[in-house]
């Protein structure tokens, strides 16, 4: 609190003019921005929002993109699926200046969708939502067995480890030996 | 040519006591919808009564009929009946034996022409592929494994070689750490957890038990908050070439060392920066040399 608040506080009526500025001061009009997804539906969130993704906040701070150029273009992020990006957008939302809780039950239950946020949520930067996937992902498997984990987090067997690291050796010399075959056609 | 799923439809509308006219029109339908070619009514009236023929002399072969690429047609036939998926699914297990309808491939085909796909060729190949634990970064498996308990942590490390690798170079969730050497066993603790490892393993027990050690102690992110290690012997030699060729200090709160041996104790004074250190054996004069006293808050 500064000295001029302190002042008015131990003064009987306060005065319209001692006010804080804060209140008298003009509401500052939220800026918004758009984001789209792989399925180009764009998504309008606020600037307030947004802030909890460090990407995006790094593009309109650092780069100064102005709500203008953010209209006409918004920002594009074909990496992440359409439903995902609005579960993001949701989120950010719901969360918009306020503290964010130790829990989020909101987030999906599906393994699939859950990785997919993950994976978008850590492109994005958005700290809080990744700890919360991060900490719902650990208790997908939570007091498991060997074999259920390796079914829910869909985990190959060491078997199919090795098939399947056989087999991109053999494509892997396969394709050397085009590449070498070819560059021996290209000599003659 | 008639098409590949006629003679189960056939069948299919059969068990629906359907007659071969009413079963036409069905396929007539089912072809309009999928855009295969029909037939004309004579021709699919002699395959009608050939597929009945061939069904009450028990000559039909119902595992290759219900193959989801001979099942389609009648799928469509159900969707276009109104039924739903349960009712879809009790009807063909009833006519084709439950054990031979797969309920993932009819739920997919069920749901495709319910929503208007009817291109019978689509190859599910093409489908894009679930996002699995290991194709997400190891930044993020290592966040999530963090959140797992040393026990959950163990048990992740029996599912498979690589998803072993990855708990291996997370942060243990380890903060009390307890080896015990004796001439006949090895105890190990790690929290709540603890394994003797003796002669009665009919192998060489101490190295499978150091092993285990070694891959916890020679992780950089281990923060132990006690390591306590006794001794009456002198320690195993491949486990001290291990504690020679260490690169990084073990980082401990405590360090309880009880080792009658003062060469060893030495070498784990070496590789370990403990901030308390309780000594039951050792020569001061040479320990206090040690850049780790100067770090030290209480001995």
């Amino acid at each position: 609190m500064s000295s001029t608040e302190q002042g008015t506080s131990s003064a009987a009526p306060a005065e319209p003019t001692t006010a804080p500025e804060s209140a008298a001061a003009p509401e500052v009009p939220e800026s918004f921005y758009y984001v789209h997804g792989k399925d180009k539906v764009v998504h309008k969130v606020s600037a307030g929002a947004l802030q909890h993704s460090a990407l995006i906040h790094g593009m309109i701070s650092n780069l100064g993109y102005t709500e203008e150029q953010a209209k006409a273009n918004p920002f594009p992020f074909e990496n992440i699926d359409g439903d995902i990006l609005q579960m993001v957008v949701d989120w950010c939302n719901q969360h918009k200046g306020k503290p964010t809780p130790p829990e989020d039950t909101n987030l999906p239950k599906q393994k699939e969708k859950l990785f997919d946020l993950v994976l978008a949520v850590n492109y994005l930067e958005i700290k809080e939502l990744l700890t919360y996937c991060c900490k719902q992902v650990a208790m997908m498997v939570k007091g498991k067995s060997p074999e259920e984990i390796r079914e829910i987090w869909m985990i190959p067997t060491d078997a199919e480890d090795e098939a399947a690291e056989k087999e991109a050796k053999k494509r892997a010399g396969k394709e050397a030996a085009g590449e070498t075959a070819a560059a021996a056609g290209d000599a003659k | 040519m008639p098409s590949p799923g006629l003679t189960s439809l056939i069948l299919y509308d059969f068990f629906e006591w359907k007659t071969a006219g009413k079963s036409y029109e069905n396929f007539r339908d089912i072809c309009a919808l999928t855009k295969i070619p029909a037939i004309p009514l004579e021709e699919f009236e002699t395959k009608f009564h050939g597929v009945l023929k061939e069904n009450y002399h028990q000559k039909l072969n119902f595992r290759d009929l219900s193959k989801i690429n001979n099942l389609k047609l009648c799928i469509v036939s159900n969707v276009l009946d109104g039924k739903s998926i349960e009712k879809s699914y009790k009807d063909l297990s009833e006519t084709f034996g439950a054990d031979n309808i797969d309920f993932l491939d009819l739920d997919f085909w069920f749901y495709r022409f319910y929503n208007g796909n009817y291109d019978l060729d689509y190859d599910r190949k093409l489908d894009p592929k679930p996002l699995k634990f290991l194709n997400i970064p190891i930044i993020i498996h290592h966040k999530v494994i963090d959140n797992l308990d040393l026990g959950n942590q163990l048990t992740l490390r029996k599912v498979s070689k690589s998803l072993k690798t990855i708990v291996d170079q997370g942060k243990p969730n380890i903060k009390n750490m307890t080896i015990c050497f004796d001439s006949t066993e090895i105890d190990i603790g790690f929290n709540n957890f603890s394994a003797y490892y003796s002669e009665d393993l009919g192998v060489d027990y101490r190295k499978i038990a150091l092993n285990h050690v070694m891959i916890v102690l020679e992780n950089p992110k281990l923060r132990l908050d006690a390591l306590q290690i006794v001794s009456p012997n002198s320690i195993d030699p491949f486990f001290i070439d291990f504690l020679k060729t260490f690169k990084h200090k073990i980082s401990t709160k405590y360090l309880y060392l009880d080792v009658d041996c003062p060469e060893s104790t030495m070498i784990f004074l070496t590789c370990i920066m403990p901030k308390r250190l309780a000594l039951n054996k050792g020569n001061i004069d040479e320990i206090v040399k040690l850049d780790q006293w100067k770090c030290m808050n209480e001995a």
